[in-house]
């Protein structure tokens, strides 16, 4: 490629780059200034870091994020786990054996990742009230799990195909049962696939907003972000350090996950959505 | 198997099945005191000025999320189609966003189009272009292009990431082929490319036509709907009519409405990703 092609490229990257990276400049800077310095040095560094703003967010009496942000994790990790058990188990038939009905069954998957919440949401309200299991975590991670089992299934089946049938026979030649050649054979081979789930679902069960914001209306279950989403609607709206400092906070996992794996994220949307 | 399938139907295809049924009803408030009244919620919708003005919303949703973040992402996944060092440092800065909450997208975003101290007015100001400074979220027309806007810097790296994995299963010997031809870029990229990259298209738009029939999230946190209704969504009234007035016949209906429409696009995507077998 010739040089100035090249240079042209990259100028408009960083161009773009610069763009896209400043409203995270513009909210790093802010949670970490006084409301009095972010109205007479909005652009610059903060002069001296305000941290208390991040622990006040967190630990402040009222709406402090800490309980909230704990029952994120409460929610999410056991969504996560039960949706790649569950998943894992429904993927290795249905890629592994002729089934009655395997298109269909495969076609549920694929639709039911296309669902949209709102004709779900009304019966699954009164479903959790009915059951008592409104407001609680176990309510959430009972919908989460739900919801969330197609994709995974869809996910696991389609790397599950390219694992040679041999293997499974095999396996079955010496006797073991299809519990054991799940657990012996078929999750140590479809290791990088389950990390794949796990760190998309837990990004995406971590940030979910509607169902929380439906399902839960206290401090014993509401996940952070629908916490956070409160502050921008009480009197902490003017408070921009305040709300930048916990958009950060609640941010901060799913930030770190994607940067530590981005390679098995990024490969995670491609094999869900595009095949071939 | 069975766990997982129990569970589908449990969370989806009851709901489902239930909320079709409930949408003929007429059942309001705390408790189960219902009667069947047929049609009548959809007739009152479809002539409720709210609804269709929440419909006009959604249309324009529809189409300038089908161009901003779409043809962005494109564009950015043409820029770094190519064999650039750095190319993993634009990726994650570009797919950054994606990661992040709705909720926080929506903070970040009220504060930038806040009219009197917000980064674009203060950056319009600073370039001495007062006339352009406006209020954003304030205002009736130009409310909605803002969240828009929230929503496809969002949006846009997934798009990227899509087209990105179009582009790099192209053969590479295709593309030069075409320039032996004498083909120009432009040629290359609307003769050559584009039309082989028909199959992530049909993926694109379609995730792109169901996300934005049922978007519901930004509208919430940025404006909750005003000023004036001028930023409600069909999926915004179906909440409000639901978890805030409580009318779940008309809320169902609103659910029942949203789910037909994404059907279109949901069956062509449930056609396209069962007729292509997976390569890796």
């Amino acid at each position: 490629m010739a040089l100035y092609k090249k240079i042209l490229i990259y100028a408009v990257l960083v161009i773009l780059a610069i763009v896209f990276l400043a409203p995270v400049y513009g909210i790093i800077t802010m949670s970490l200034k006084s409301l009095k310095e972010i109205a007479f040095n909005y652009w610059g560094l903060p002069g001296h870091p305000e941290w208390q703003n991040f622990s006040y967010v967190w630990s402040r009496p009222t709406m402090g994020l800490k309980p909230y942000f704990i029952n994120s994790f409460k929610i999410t990790i056991p969504s996560l786990i039960f949706i790649i058990l569950f998943s894992l188990f429904a993927a290795y038939p249905l890629s592994k054996f002729k089934i009655k009905g395997q298109n269909i069954l495969t076609a549920i998957l694929i639709f039911g990742i296309t669902i949209p919440h709102q004709i779900l949401i009304v019966p699954i309200f009164k479903m959790l009230n009915a059951m008592h299991l409104y407001d609680t975590v176990y309510g959430l991670i009972l919908v989460h799990i739900g919801y969330g089992i197609p994709f995974a299934t869809f996910l696991f089946r389609n790397y599950m195909s390219q694992i040679p049938k041999e293997v499974i026979d095999s396996a079955m030649v010496d006797g073991a049962s299809h519990t054991r050649t799940i657990f012996s054979i078929i999750i140590p081979l479809c290791k990088p696939v389950i990390a794949v789930a796990a760190i998309l679902y837990f990004t995406w069960i971590f940030n979910e907003f509607f169902y929380g914001l439906i399902l839960t209306n206290s401090i014993n279950s509401t996940p952070a972000t629908v916490a956070v989403s409160f502050l921008n609607t009480t009197n902490y709206a003017a408070y921009w350090n305040y709300q930048a400092a916990a958009s950060l906070i609640i941010s901060l996992p799913t930030l770190v996950v994607f940067l530590a794996f981005q390679r098995f994220f990024i490969k995670g949307i491609m094999l869900g959505s595009v095949k071939g | 198997m069975i766990p997982a399938y129990a569970m589908i139907a449990l969370i989806i295809f009851f709901p489902i099945g239930f909320t079709v049924y409930a949408s003929l009803l007429r059942w309001r408030g705390e408790g189960f005191d219902m009667k069947f009244i047929g049609l009548q919620n959809y007739i009152d919708m479809f002539n409720d000025p709210r609804f269709l003005n929440s419909l006009y919303n959604n249309i324009i949703w529809i189409i300038l999320y089908l161009i901003l973040p779409m043809i962005g992402g494109f564009v950015l996944a043409l820029l770094l189609n190519t064999n650039l060092k750095g190319q993993t440092f634009f990726k994650v800065v570009f797919y950054l966003p994606g990661v992040i909450s709705f909720v926080v997208v929506g903070i970040i975003f009220s504060l930038i189009f806040n009219s009197s101290h917000g980064m674009l007015n203060e950056i319009l100001r600073a370039l001495h272009l007062d006339i352009l400074a406006k209020q954003w979220l304030g205002s009736r027309l130009l409310a909605l292009p803002s969240i828009i806007i929230a929503s496809s810097w969002q949006y846009v790296g997934f798009c990227m990431i899509l087209y990105l994995a179009g582009l790099q299963s192209i053969p590479m010997d295709v593309l030069e082929a075409a320039e032996v031809d004498g083909a120009k870029f432009h040629q290359k990229v609307f003769k050559v490319i584009i039309p082989l990259l028909k199959p992530v298209n049909v993926v694109v738009v379609m995730i792109t036509l169901i996300n934005s029939i049922r978007v519901f999230d930004l509208v919430y946190v940025i404006t909750h709907g005003g000023p004036f209704r001028a930023t409600e969504t069909i999926g915004f009234v179906m909440y409000d009519v639901s978890f805030r007035a409580l009318l779940w016949g008309e809320g169902s209906a609103y659910g029942v409405f949203i789910f037909l429409l994404t059907t279109i696009p949901s069956i062509i995507y449930v056609r396209h990703m069962l007729k292509t077998e997976v390569s890796y």
